[in-house]
């Protein structure tokens, strides 16, 4: 079969940046705030590319600290009634510092989702309870693909 | 011709992060350690948008030093295409004795069309000293190819 782009979905809930600290507090309870989802629709794909079916996933999240604290980011896949880790990783965030952490993260060949839509949650988890701050921007976005050539 | 969205291929040999310190060290011979690989399919390209072919690479790794130690680190990535490999970037960046996730955007911007119809990207760590930083994950590396463009 051909390669297939099926959807590109955005979520940016914070578009600007908010003063040093001002930010909503970040969770220190696993998995952490919500900070960003996509659904993406993989309707379109044709039959013989529905076992091939790759994401890629691309978030930016501002935060910033007093003392300093690492944060563990995670993405949740939600597909066909259950979630899956699919990416986690640990990030510094320094002290009495505005910080743009980001990733880019895949997920390869998830099962066909019957209802025809791949969601994806992107979670922050601090260490601290009282220490990190959500100060913003934060945009998580995504992208389906399918499918190569024979 | 018209814009074509060609390919977009992933690899994440590493989804989940080690524990501070324990994943595999860095060596500090050129061009470092190779932590992972696409290759892109180019052969959906039409006629005309053959030399116009352009490739957006995206890299997160994961990577700590010891207490007390920062090194630095060097990330490459190469493309491998028509049997030449050619460095399309590079870039230094600080590893402190706190996890970090580093993470670049890189381009390729009209590659030679590869006759087997694939572009091969591999990206590669290089460490400063000796026994020092660790590849404690995650590690993704995603690269997206489009052609073309409205006439």
């Amino acid at each position: 079969m051909s390669i297939q782009f099926l959807d590109l979905r955005t979520s940016q809930a914070i578009s600007y940046g908010l003063p040093l600290n001002t930010g909503e507090l970040v969770s220190n309870t696993s998995p952490g705030t919500q900070v960003g989802g996509v659904g993406l629709i993989v309707k379109d794909v044709l039959a013989g590319n529905k076992n091939d079916i790759r994401v890629e996933l691309d978030a930016s999240v501002g935060m910033s600290s007093t003392m300093g604290d690492i944060v563990t980011l995670r993405v949740h896949r939600i597909s066909n009634g259950v979630t899956t880790v699919v990416f986690q990783g640990n990030q510094v965030i320094a002290g009495s510092a505005n910080v743009i952490t980001g990733f880019t993260a895949a997920d390869f060949q998830p099962t066909f989702p019957t209802n025809g839509q791949l969601v994806y949650r992107l979670f922050v988890q601090a260490q601290s309870a009282t220490d990190v701050f959500l100060d913003g921007p934060i945009s998580f976005n995504g992208l389906a693909v399918a499918g190569t050539f024979p | 011709m018209s814009i074509q969205f060609l390919d977009m291929r992933v690899s994440q040999p590493n989804s989940y992060s080690l524990p501070y310190n324990t994943g595999p060290v860095v060596p500090i011979t050129e061009p470092g350690t190779q932590v992972a690989s696409i290759g892109v399919i180019t052969k959906g390209v039409s006629q005309a948008n053959q030399t116009d072919i352009r490739v957006v690479l995206r890299a997160s790794i994961g990577l700590s030093c010891p207490s007390e130690t920062v090194d630095y680190v060097t990330f490459r990535l190469f493309r491998i295409a028509n049997g030449v490999t050619t460095l399309v970037f590079q870039g230094n960046q600080i590893v402190p004795s706190v996890p970090i996730i580093a993470g670049f955007t890189a381009a390729d911007f009209h590659p030679t069309l590869p006759a087997n119809g694939q572009l091969v990207y591999q990206a590669f760590v290089q460490a400063t000293t000796a026994n020092t930083v660790h590849l404690d994950g995650p590690v993704s590396f995603n690269g997206s190819a489009a052609a073309g463009t409205f006439s």
